[in-house]
């Protein structure tokens, strides 16, 4: 009989867990999808039109602005719980500066040990995208219940990110030599990285009409690993080293301005309850 | 907001390795050319790239045209050839210039001329108010050796000869082809004698002495002393200079040092 009794109260207890009085969803409805938009104010390098506090001319040049977009499917797990999975697509800007060996220099009287390199200042546009997937915790004390209310988020993001060279400034170690030969290649078309990031913030979500959701938050990102697409740690799939070298420190450039976007951003979204 | 503004090209503008690739690898012309141990050089500005033109051996002197599409070049006891550079081939010869020692084109491009003994000769469109003319004669020099020549654009003459009794004297003339305008006693055994394009400076050489003399065209007396053999110049105050360790001196380029044999000739 005791045993009886103890087993009862266990599987009343992990009832209390998946048994609701009430099921999870407003209304009964679980899944919503939403528009949102991620934006920062560009501090650590230039935006897409090369607006920001770092900008290529290193002048004073207004203030910039980096947003993203995105689409985000969300699924109420449980009252408290639910997770999403989002992709997102921004632009930005980046600079860089590579080096290539000065051409035409064997037919000068230098030692090899003192040539010189041409510098290339370079400005990026750089193509982010992304796909994400977040767990959701609602705040029951602070009147959460997913899929509203106040809720703190953490998931794991994919960023592909892809550049390329729109403006350069070259600047000839020899000039004589440069009207005839002009440079080296910078090695850098087709660069592509992947990035991965730790994502966590909090947010709230407003329902209007029983269907219209707003949502407003803040999303920190914290870098874990890069992904280089163009093999560019293998020198030897490159026979110009030197050319290996510039996509190194391109790609570098690539993902330091796709960490330092995703570090901080103010989250606003519309989006509808579906079913 | 500030950044909405789409960004304008600063500097250079879009890049790309794809488009740089053509312009980078692009084949410096052929300009120059030099005769080493009989074989005959084309070459690029930087004196590399180097295109055998002749490696039938024996040839002393090559020339090329202006324009630096023709070579001019001749093996002993055989006429002179016509090297045509863009189809890489010899085109025709000069006929009855198998003795000749010394030739080059006119500023024309067409009009080659040569020395033969104290004659110079010119084949094609006419440049001389009488073709050959006998420089020594011109001269005035009876027991003179021609040394070199060179003709202007004008149909004016520039020689050296070389006149040798119980003083030797050296003379550079400058002549229209039937009297003599000018004279300038010279130093030098004058051979090898370039002009400039621009015909404003005349390179002569002196191997004796290992002297590259320069002239001022607009007025021979003044003369200019370089070290080296010979050379041919590209500008008001440079060009090519070969030196006595068998290097080439380029305009601004350094010095390149030239292995496969002696040095008997250039010209850009």
């Amino acid at each position: 009989m005791a045993t009886y009794r103890i087993l009862l109260f266990i599987i009343f207890c992990l009832c209390f867990h998946t048994l609701s009085a009430q099921p999870p969803g407003y209304l009964g409805k679980r899944f919503s999808i939403s528009l949102n938009t991620s934006s920062s104010i560009a501090l650590k390098g230039p935006d897409y039109n090369n607006k920001g506090n770092s900008a290529y001319n290193a002048e004073p040049n207004g203030i910039g602005f980096n947003i993203a977009y995105e689409l985000n499917l969300s699924y109420v797990l449980q009252r408290y719980a639910s997770i999403g999975l989002s992709v997102s697509q921004y632009n930005t800007g980046a600079t860089a500066r590579l080096l290539t060996p000065a051409l035409g220099t064997e037919l000068l009287v230098i030692p090899p040990s003192n040539i010189g390199k041409d510098v290339h200042d370079v400005f990026m546009q750089l193509k982010v995208k992304s796909i994400g997937l977040t767990h959701q915790m609602y705040k029951s004390k602070k009147g959460g219940l997913a899929p509203f209310g106040n809720q703190f988020f953490y998931g794991l993001k994919v960023s592909s990110v892809k550049g390329n060279i729109r403006d350069k400034h070259t600047t000839y170690v020899y000039d004589d030599l440069s009207a005839i030969f002009g440079h080296g290649p910078l090695g850098t078309d087709d660069a592509e990285v992947l990035g991965f990031t730790f994502l966590m913030g909090w947010a709230n979500t407003q329902i209007f009409f029983d269907r219209v959701l707003l949502k407003t938050g803040l999303t920190f990102g914290i870098p874990i690993s890069i992904k280089r697409i163009k093999y560019a740690n293998d020198p030897s799939s490159h026979p110009d080293y030197s050319s290996n070298e510039n996509l190194v420190i391109y790609e570098n450039e690539m993902y330091k301005r796709m960490q330092n976007h995703e570090l901080f951003n103010v989250d606003i979204g519309i989006g509808y309850l579906l079913f | 907001m500030v950044s909405c503004t789409k960004y304008e090209t600063q500097y250079e503008g879009p890049y790309s390795d794809k488009d740089l690739a053509e312009n980078n690898n692009s084949e410096l012309s052929k300009e120059l050319v030099f005769v080493s141990d009989g074989v005959v050089f084309l070459a690029n500005k930087f004196v590399s790239d180097l295109l055998v033109v002749s490696d039938e051996g024996g040839v002393q002197v090559a020339s090329i045209n202006n324009n630096h599409t023709k070579v001019l070049y001749k093996r002993a006891g055989y006429n002179i050839q016509i090297y045509d550079i863009a189809s890489g081939s010899n085109g025709e010869e000069v006929a009855g210039s198998s003795n000749a020692y010394w030739f080059d084109y006119h500023a024309n491009n067409e009009t080659i001329y040569f020395l033969d003994g104290s004659n110079l000769h010119t084949v094609g469109p006419e440049v001389l108010l009488q073709n050959p003319v006998n420089l020594i004669n011109e001269s005035g020099i009876p027991n003179g050796y021609l040394r070199g020549a060179t003709i202007l654009e004008n149909g004016h003459i520039v020689f050296s000869v070389l006149s040798l009794g119980t003083f030797t004297n050296r003379y550079l003339f400058l002549s229209d082809g039937e009297d003599i305008l000018n004279t300038k006693e010279t130093q030098g055994f004058m051979d090898r004698i370039r002009l400039s394009k621009e015909e404003d400076v005349l390179w002569c050489g002196d191997e004796y002495n290992n002297f590259l003399r320069q002239y001022s065209l607009s007025d021979l007396s003044s003369e200019t002393l370089s070290s080296g053999v010979f050379g041919a110049p590209t500008g008001s105050n440079n060009g090519y200079i070969v030196t006595d360790d068998n290097e080439i001196q380029t305009p601004g380029f350094g010095t390149v040092e030239i292995t496969t044999g002696v040095v008997t000739a250039i010209d850009y």
